[in-house]
Formats: structure tokens, C-alpha cells, sequence
């Protein structure tokens, strides 16, 4: 993979070693594998991920802890290579997104009890946001949780919850204050980490998804769920801040959409190249070099912005909430640079891209789901605008007229 | 020498086929999996094949054979080809 020019000499061999796991044992595994496998294939290649020290999550949790240190960028390195072998993982992701803020925020007793076991690929997670009321709108959770003793007990619903029905534990998002004053401050949330098999929860849908099928993505009903108060990530009223971290660990792992737009440019270059229509190969035509063109120049950006942003975060230096709305133009751009990616792809590819062979019209197919997930782009999107015009004009840029009267003219 | 690396090429053009039906081969690929460093004798023998009916070449406007492809009679003269991946045929 090609490094960018500000990566570390650990980020580049990082980079090496993963390649080299990717091409030599994951890519031939893929290759023989059905692109929407069951679940327990996913389950077996996201063990033998484990085992090979390839957990993403391990690469945000330092080295002292059980992790591996490599930081930000090497997450989104993984993510990206991972990506480039179109396989489902779906228990890592989760489980990174939702052991993500127990890695940020959670006590040593809880790092201890939870988050090695996900590390070692004993425990798995699922984040529990939305609920029948509660899509993009995700600080209106209405799962209530109430303080009794030292327990809290949940009532309410959660749906779209991806591996529901399966993960150990589920990152769950409560309000423990509707309070307006709670909510206008954002601390009318809490967030517990729900082992699965808790009494009073249950599993009562399955959807069928249109793509990304099995991934168990469920329904679940709380009724009277008692969590201890050491389940309890951060403190009460840290809801907000807990799952805002979380969404910026997944939206940074949108690197994977990086990792298939490659799959898919590589695809359109190799048959451009080798398809020859009207007399020459059609990577001679200019309307399928245009098209080469925008998928390069989409992947480029995308690639180069997600970097940056894993580096903001390596810096330690990182304004987060400067980092939120770069994360959501980065999440916004990289998604619909995958569809577009992929469109372009098929049209390249014509009948075949169709195939499951050659695989763009699939990836088009399970990116759509992107647009919607992890922050619907169009909301993000207001988030962006709304803190666009939040900033101060600097008057220097401005033209003489939008300058208005300078002081000594008064 | 030149019949066997004509046959060698054929049979490798069969099996690329196999791979996909859409696709012509990169001579440099072609010579790479083949193991055929001589550029000239690649050629002649790709020639040769073409001159018979069995391959489709594509030369390029400066005249540089770059793309091969094994033509219907050139299945029939390899005989057996078992296309792969996709559904099982009922």
C-alpha cells in the first residue's frame, strides 16, 4: 500500500506487516468465500484475525494494556487493507466500536474485566444507539435507565443493533435525566456495558437486510434489565460524550470503504486494460479514462483526508470538537466516494461488474448502507453547516464591502 | 521449440479463458507466467497462433503485440475447457 508521507517509520512497517498478513492468509481465505458468508464463517475469520494479532482494537490500546500501540493511523491502516478483501467482519468492527470508549474512558477495574477478554477474542460487543423513535436524532435516546441500590434498571427498546442476537456484551445508551436543563447540556444520557445474557432482555427480530446480510441485525426489548452501577462507562450524565467518542472511532473506520474503492479501482484498471470492444481495449476510450479519472481522484482525497485525521489523533494535539466535524466531512466524502467509486466501476465493467466475481455492483450494493449508518450524511451535513456559520469571518480575507466602516473612519 | 511454446501458450490462453470469458491476456503477464524471457520468439510464436485462427492479438498503434485472446477454434483445437466460479449448472 502506498504510505503516506507523514507516516513513521513504525507506521510504514506496520503497514508492511499487515499487507503481507492481508495478501499471504487473508486474501486467499476470501477468495474462496462466499461474499456474504454465514455467520460462523464470520465468526471464524474474525478469530483467526485475533489469533494473527490483528484485532483492530488492539491497535488502539496501548501495549501495557494488552494492545499493540500502533495508534490511529495503524487502525485505519488495518481497516484499510482489511477493506481490499471485501470480507465480513462484522464481530471486530463491532466490537472495536464498542469497546472503543471502555479503551478511552473505562475504569482499570472495567479495562481489566472487559476489554481484555475482547482483545483476546473471548468477548464481543454490540452498540446498542438507535430505537424505534431514535435514528439520526441519537441524543433522544428514550431506553430509561433508573437508579436503584447500587444497580440500574433499564426498560425500553433498541433496533438495528448489528450482532444483537450474538455479542457477549452490549454498549447500551440510556437517558437517566430527561430533565430540559439535563438534555439542553447533554448530560441526560448514560452509557452501561450490558452483558447480552441479562435477564429481561430479549431478542425479538431479526430484519432482513436488502445487503450485508448476516449480521443479525436485531430488535431487542429491555424489560426491567438490572446493571450493576460498575457496568456503568464514565459517570452518569457521560452518555453523550461516551458515544460521540464511540461514533468518532467508527466513522474513523470508514477506512474500510477506503480499502474496497481500491479493491475497485485496481478491478477497473485490470479490465480496462484487458478488454477489448470496437477494436482496441477500452482503457483507450476517453469516457472510460474520464471515469478512470474520477475514481482516482475520489480515492485519492478520501485516502489522504482519513489519514490526516487518524494523524490528528496520533498527535495527541487534536481539538475533538474540531475533530467531530472533520470526521463527518471525512465520513460524508469517503461514502459517497465509494458509491460513485463503485458506479463507476460497474459501468467499466459492464455485465461483468454485475457478477460476484468481480464484485462492484455488490460493494455498490452494501455501500449504500454507509450513507446511512454511523450518522446519516445528510445530517452530518447539517452538523457541518451549523458550525460553519458558527465561525468568525476573518475580515482579512473579506472584500472591501463585507469589511464595512473601519474604526478610525468613525 | 517454437511448437512447444505455441502449445504452452495456447494451453495457458484455455485456462485464462476458464477465468473469464471477457478478458484478453498481457503479453508480459503471458511471458511471465511462462517463464519466456525472449520477447522475439514470444511474438513469432503468437504470430504463428494467429495466423492458424487460434488466438486474437491486439497490436498496438506503434505495432507492439500487448493483448491475446484464444479464439473458438483455439478452444476446439485444446479441446476441453471447464469454465469456473458462478452457480452450478441445473
Amino acid at each position: 500500500m502506498d504510505a503516506l508521507p507523514w507516516w513513521t517509520e513504525r507506521n510504514r512497517k506496520f503497514a508492511a506487516e499487515v499487507e503481507e498478513f492481508v495478501n499471504s492468509e487473508l486474501r486467499p481465505l476470501a477468495d474462496k468465500m462466499d461474499h456474504n458468508q454465514a455467520m460462523e464463517v464470520q465468526w471464524e475469520i474474525s478469530k483467526f484475525v485475533v489469533d494473527k494479532g490483528f484485532h483492530p482494537l488492539a491497535m488502539l490500546v496501548e501495549e501495557e494494556h494488552g494492545g499493540r500501540g500502533e495508534g490511529y493511523t495503524g487502525y485505519t491502516i488495518l481497516n484499510e487493507e482489511f477493506g481490499r478483501c471485501y470480507l465480513n467482519i462484522n464481530p471486530l468492527l463491532t466490537t472495536v466500536f464498542g469497546g472503543g470508549p471502555i479503551h478511552l474512558f473505562g475504569s482499570p477495574e472495567q479495562k481489566e474485566k472487559f476489554l481484555n477478554p475482547m482483545l483476546k477474542g473471548e468477548k464481543w460487543t454490540a452498540i446498542c444507539v438507535t430505537e424505534p423513535d431514535v435514528g439520526n436524532d441519537a441524543s433522544n435516546v428514550q431506553l430509561y435507565a433508573e437508579k436503584e441500590g447500587d444497580e440500574y434498571v433499564l426498560n425500553g427498546w433498541k433496533r438495528f443493533i448489528t450482532l444483537g442476537s450474538t455479542a457477549d456484551y452490549l454498549m447500551t445508551y440510556t437517558v437517566t435525566d430527561p430533565s430540559p436543563e439535563a438534555q439542553a447540556t447533554h448530560s441526560h444520557l448514560t452509557a452501561f456495558l450490558v452483558p447480552r445474557e441479562t435477564k429481561g432482555i430479549t431478542i425479538e427480530k431479526l430484519n432482513e437486510l436488502t445487503g450485508n446480510v448476516e449480521m443479525f441485525n436485531s430488535v431487542i426489548r429491555f424489560k426491567d434489565v438490572r446493571v450493576p452501577e460498575d457496568n456503568m462507562i464514565l459517570f452518569e450524565g457521560d452518555g453523550w460524550t461516551v458515544m460521540t467518542s464511540g461514533l468518532n472511532i467508527e466513522r474513523l473506520g470508514i477506512a474500510a470503504t477506503v480499502g474496497q474503492a481500491r479493491m475497485l479501482v485496481e478491478s477497473a484498471r485490470a479490465y480496462g486494460r484487458r478488454r477489448v470492444q470496437f477494436g482496441a481495449p477500452i482503457s483507450r476510450y476517453q469516457t472510460i479514462q474520464m471515469r478512470m479519472a474520477d475514481m482516482a481522484i475520489r480515492l485519492k482525497l478520501a485516502r489522504t483526508y482519513l489519514y490526516g485525521l487518524a494523524a490528528q489523533l496520533d498527535s495527541g494535539f487534536a481539538d475533538m470538537f474540531q475533530f467531530g466535524v472533520d470526521a463527518a466531512i471525512c465520513k460524508i466524502f469517503s461514502t459517497d466516494a465509494l458509491i460513485e467509486i463503485a458506479e463507476d466501476a460497474l459501468v467499466i465493467l459492464s455485465g461483468d461488474g454485475y457478477t460476484e466475481e468481480f464484485l462492484a455492483a455488490s460493494i455498490l450494493k452494501n455501500a449504500l448502507l454507509t450513507k446511512v449508518t454511523g450518522g446519516g450524511n445528510d445530517v452530518l451535513k447539517l452538523f457541518i453547516g451549523r458550525q460553519e456559520f458558527k465561525q468568525t469571518p476573518d475580515p482579512m480575507i473579506l472584500p472591501r464591502v463585507l469589511r464595512g466602516a473601519s474604526p478610525d473612519e468613525l | 521449440m517454437s511448437k512447444d511454446l505455441t502449445s504452452r501458450i495456447l494451453n495457458l490462453l484455455a485456462r485464462e479463458f476458464e477465468y473469464s470469458q471477457s478478458l484478453h491476456s498481457e503479453k508480459e503477464d503471458m511471458m511471465s507466467k511462462l517463464g519466456v524471457e525472449d520477447a522475439t520468439s514470444f511474438d513469432t510464436a503468437l504470430q504463428e497462433l494467429e495466423r492458424k485462427g487460434l488466438v486474437n492479438l491486439w497490436i498496438d498503434p506503434r505495432g507492439k503485440i500487448k493483448l491475446a485472446k484464444i479464439t473458438w477454434r483455439g478452444i476446439n483445437e485444446i479441446g476441453e475447457v471447464k469454465l469456473r466460479y458462478g452457480l452450478e449448472v441445473k
